[in-house]
């Protein structure tokens, strides 16, 4: 019975022990165009932008730098090598395009690695061709990695998040890796059908009406509970509707506004009269949910990119937590490529 | 499954060629006569050669003559009766419905989601288009600024366009008005909300005077946007 008692108290592991433990498991992400502020499990971004202004193409970029692997047959790919699970509830996902962007990035990986060693132009051209098999498996390898699945309306989306626990736990013993990343595209998509459809009361007293707190408060539900169980980083993107004053010249950037919450501690009281650039509707329990919160829109000006067609360019600012930086950048057939 | 349903639409002299994957909604926008409706014809008289089309006709802009005309025009010089039978196989693949109120729309779009899960697999023709002639004089009369009924209705007719675009591998043709923004600007009809449902977005406008038209990328998954040609029908 002593023994048993002095069995507890015993320790597991030193502070440095668990800290070198929790930072090798769970290692910060610094994903570009997010690289400002390190990311890491548990933490919910929410990406926030008018329509079309590449916040899919981001949570693309995320997703690919989740599933290639670090290192593969003496390449370096600098990714995690973890699955990723991608929950589309816009229904507008171009898996032609995902593929695109991961084989340039397992070309490009592999270039130059190749280029590193001082090839010859024609050496370097049969690597490639050699490594041609090389890359079909990679991509083969990583698109098993990319889990998709798609919602037409919020009970589909609930209903998906109440079973995915069962389906990662499947896919973790299927490929023997974790998945590091849940991105949901566009949380806000089924807000307009939810908030039409609370006037419609339910037969029964006993259920929850489908009001539009309670489906966000359930979904809000859902995740932390697959959080426990499955640490993961949430990624959702978010479409609204900017306002007039925020026109496409930069300059008109109040950085005034955002001085105010240079001071962490007056964040609380300055927070409610601090004016977004955008209407919020999502509701409270999801607000509270997001731990991080970027807002991204396009430019009209174009990057003319030699003999390639224009990119456009676009803006990025974090909100939460608020940095005074703007960040540029603009999207290539490699991905999304930082301008300053 | 991917199809080419642009690269059929031969005599418009486009720069460029847009791919409609069996999947994509694709939404044109542009003032009035700029060629919309034109443009869907030509692209129904086209896919009808080997597939279904569905036309959805709101405002009574549909034309058979119009279509006749297109085919007229492609098939070679044979006599009159394998002309006839040629016009007449075509057109028969080209069924047009009018729709004059958003319930309506919905009504004819279940009863395609029904008849098209008893067709698939089967063999034949299969239905690849669907036309939307115009989806804004079914929306605006419902979109008010206090309900929110409109706007709710707005996004499931768009769900239930991606869903049948996804599921029956359907290109779905959707057009769209604009209208008057501030700055004299016009913007596209249907405001903000409805920028999120389509895949792609194009816009249609007409030089004065001249059969020219212009049509430019708004958004599109893996073009840039501004992306811009010029064609004669």
């Amino acid at each position: 019975m002593g023994s048993h008692a002095k069995a507890w108290l015993v320790e597991d592991e030193s502070a440095r022990e668990m800290l070198d433990r929790v930072l090798t498991e769970r290692p910060f992400l610094l994903l570009p165009p997010l690289h400002r502020v390190p990311l890491r499990v548990g933490n919910v971004v929410e990406l926030v932008g008018p329509s079309s202004s590449s916040k899919t193409h981001i949570l693309i970029q995320a997703a690919i730098t989740c599933i290639l692997p670090k290192l593969w047959k003496g390449v370096s790919y600098g990714g995690l090598g973890h699955s990723a699970m991608f929950i589309d509830l816009d229904c507008r996902f171009d898996v032609l395009r995902f593929s695109e962007l991961l084989n340039h990035r397992i070309m490009e990986a592999a270039n130059g690695s190749s280029s590193k060693v001082g090839c010859h132009q024609k050496d370097s051209e049969a690597q490639f061709e050699r490594m041609k098999p090389y890359n079909e498996e990679l991509f083969a390898l990583c698109m098993k990695r990319f889990l998709y699945i798609r919602c037409y309306d919020s009970s589909e989306f609930l209903a998906t998040l109440k079973t995915l626990h069962y389906r990662l736990q499947k896919e973790r013993e299927v490929h023997g890796v974790n998945v590091h990343l849940l991105l949901i595209d566009s949380i806000g998509a089924f807000h307009w059908v939810d908030r039409g459809s609370s006037s419609f009361p339910l037969e029964c007293d006993n259920r929850k009406s489908w009001h539009l707190q309670n489906v966000s408060e359930a979904v809000v539900q859902e995740i932390r509970r697959l959080l426990l169980v499955h640490p993961m980083l949430v990624m959702a993107t978010k479409a609204v509707v900017l306002g007039n004053k925020y026109s496409t010249n930069e300059l008109t950037w109040n950085y005034r506004k955002w001085s105010a919450v240079d001071n962490p501690y007056s964040r609380n009281i300055t927070s409610s009269d601090q004016q977004l650039p955008y209407r919020e509707y999502m509701p409270a329990a999801w607000q509270s949910f997001v731990t991080h919160r970027i807002l991204v829109r396009a430019t009209d000006d174009d990057l003319v990119n030699g003999e390639h067609q224009n990119n456009s360019i676009y803006l990025l600012k974090w909100l939460l937590p608020p940095l005074n930086s703007l960040d540029k950048f603009t999207v290539r057939d490699t991905g999304v490529f930082i301008l300053s | 499954m991917e199809w080419n349903c642009w690269k059929m639409l031969k005599g418009i002299n486009m720069s460029f060629l847009l791919e409609f994957k069996g999947l994509i909604c694709c939404s044109e926008m542009g003032p009035s006569s700029s060629g919309k409706t034109q443009v869907c014809l030509r692209t129904a008289s086209n896919v009808a050669r080997n597939h279904m089309v569905l036309y959805l006709d709101t405002g009574n802009s549909f034309s058979p003559q119009r279509i006749a005309y297109f085919l007229g025009k492609t098939i070679s010089p044979s006599s009159a009766q394998a002309k006839n039978q040629f016009l007449q196989k075509v057109m028969s693949n080209i069924s047009c419905h009018s729709v004059f109120d958003i319930f309506a729309m919905f009504d004819v779009l279940h009863q395609l989601e029904s008849y098209l899960r008893c067709q698939d697999g089967r063999g034949g023709f299969q239905m690849r288009l669907l036309i939307v002639d115009s989806i804004s004089s079914l929306i605006s009369p419902v979109l008010g600024s206090s309900s929110t009924l409109g706007r709710a209705l707005m996004t499931s007719a768009g769900y239930l366009l991606k869903k049948l675009a996804h599921q029956h591998n359907l290109a779905v043709l959707i057009i769209n008005h604009t209208v008057g923004g501030e700055g004299g600007s016009s913007k596209p009809a249907l405001g903000d909300s409805w920028k999120c449902i389509p895949h792609s977005r194009l816009f249609l406008s007409c030089d004065r005077g001249s059969n020219t038209y212009n049509v430019s990328i708004l958004r599109h998954p893996s073009m840039a946007s501004g992306k811009a040609a010029r064609f004669v029908i």
